[in-house]
């Protein structure tokens, strides 16, 4: 069996951004305040990528994470031969999945947010930019660091389902900070206690004295008990945490 | 119609997501679709959504619909002989 080799490993959060060759870099201070969400994401892909954005801007949040991902790990699809483009495979692994899109069509139901209330949608766009025709795989799991892609790549690699995958990991609500406050009593909840409680798929805040009702329906939805909540009383909180990834 | 013209132009950046594009970059005599804006079928039923809701219009036929998108002008001629 061939050795398995990681090409190339990048870094994107509300931090900084990087790679395993530059190290992480601070996001630069915005030139102006109160830049809009495009303007932002603009300057943001301005950083990284020479294309034009127009495509870029227009899609949420989730997939411009991926975009940017999939730029700063500096691979040149354009010089791959298009055998090895076919046998190129994606896997995208993510906790909240497309949640922050889910939440933004059930407030705002129309379809051009409706194609980015999937997972996997990010996968297609990537798929689409670099003409990568290989297997494709999302990944909803409770772990954040990406390690069940990776896992899932191996496999592949050793079962010659594919010759090179790129493995995302992606989160377009900031797990850290979203996750652990599902209700008014934040200080009650930890990441972990969180995290079990989405991935258990419980129908009730899990806070102590707390019988706030989930709504039923999606993991998604049970992912965040008292979405009301989060939506209204904890905005701020998360965009003050999460100012790279908020709309 | 031009007021018109200048209503649908906002409504399509705000509905299509076109960040960074400005009314006056649209010539509403040019092809809505296959044109500099990129546009897709998503686009499409964005644009039959936003019909509906906004101005109480349906569109049901096909050839109804090319007719009506082949530019802006012509959508909005559309649009004011058959809003509700």
């Amino acid at each position: 069996m061939k050795d398995l080799t990681i090409h190339a490993a990048s870094y994107l959060g509300p931090e900084g951004f990087g790679n395993d060759e530059t190290g992480l870099r601070a996001w630069p201070a915005p030139l102006k305040e109160n830049l809009s969400r495009g303007e932002l994401d603009g300057l943001h892909w301005s950083l990284l990528s020479a294309s034009d954005p127009s495509r870029f801007l227009r899609m949420d949040l989730m997939c411009r994470i991926g975009f940017m991902a999939t730029e700063l790990l500096a691979v040149d699809f354009d010089a791959l031969p298009e055998a090895r483009r076919e046998s190129l495979g994606v896997i995208v692994e993510s906790f909240t999945g497309s949640l922050n899109t889910d939440i933004r069509f059930a407030q705002t139901p129309r379809p051009s947010i409706f194609a980015y209330t999937l997972p996997s949608t990010v996968i297609g766009e990537i798929c689409i930019r670099h003409r990568l025709k290989g297997p494709v795989l999302s990944l909803i799991a409770p772990d954040t660091d990406g390690a069940n892609a990776l896992t899932e790549a191996a496999e592949w690699l050793r079962a010659g389902d594919a010759e090179m995958v790129l493995c995302l990991g992606i989160e377009a609500i900031n797990v850290s900070t979203a996750i652990p406050f599902p209700c008014r009593k934040l200080s009650r909840h930890t990441a972990g206690t969180a995290r079990r409680c989405c991935w258990d798929g419980l129908k009730i805040c899990p806070a102590k004295n707390c019988s706030s009702p989930a709504r039923l329906g999606t993991f998604a939805e049970s992912c965040v008990p008292c979405r009301n909540t989060l939506a209204k009383t904890n905005r701020g909180k998360l965009r003050l945490h999460n100012t790279l990834w908020n709309p | 119609m031009e007021s018109l013209i200048e209503e649908l132009k906002t409504k399509i950046i705000a509905g299509f997501n076109l960040e960074g594009v400005t009314p006056a970059d649209i010539n509403p005599d040019e092809p809505i679709f296959g044109t500099g804006l990129e546009l897709d079928s998503i686009d499409a039923l964005e644009l039959v959504a936003i019909l509906e809701s906004d101005y109480g219009i349906v569109i049901t036929e096909r050839a109804v619909a090319d007719k009506a998108f082949a530019s802006l002008r012509a959508l909005a001629e559309f649009v004011a002989a058959n809003r509700t």
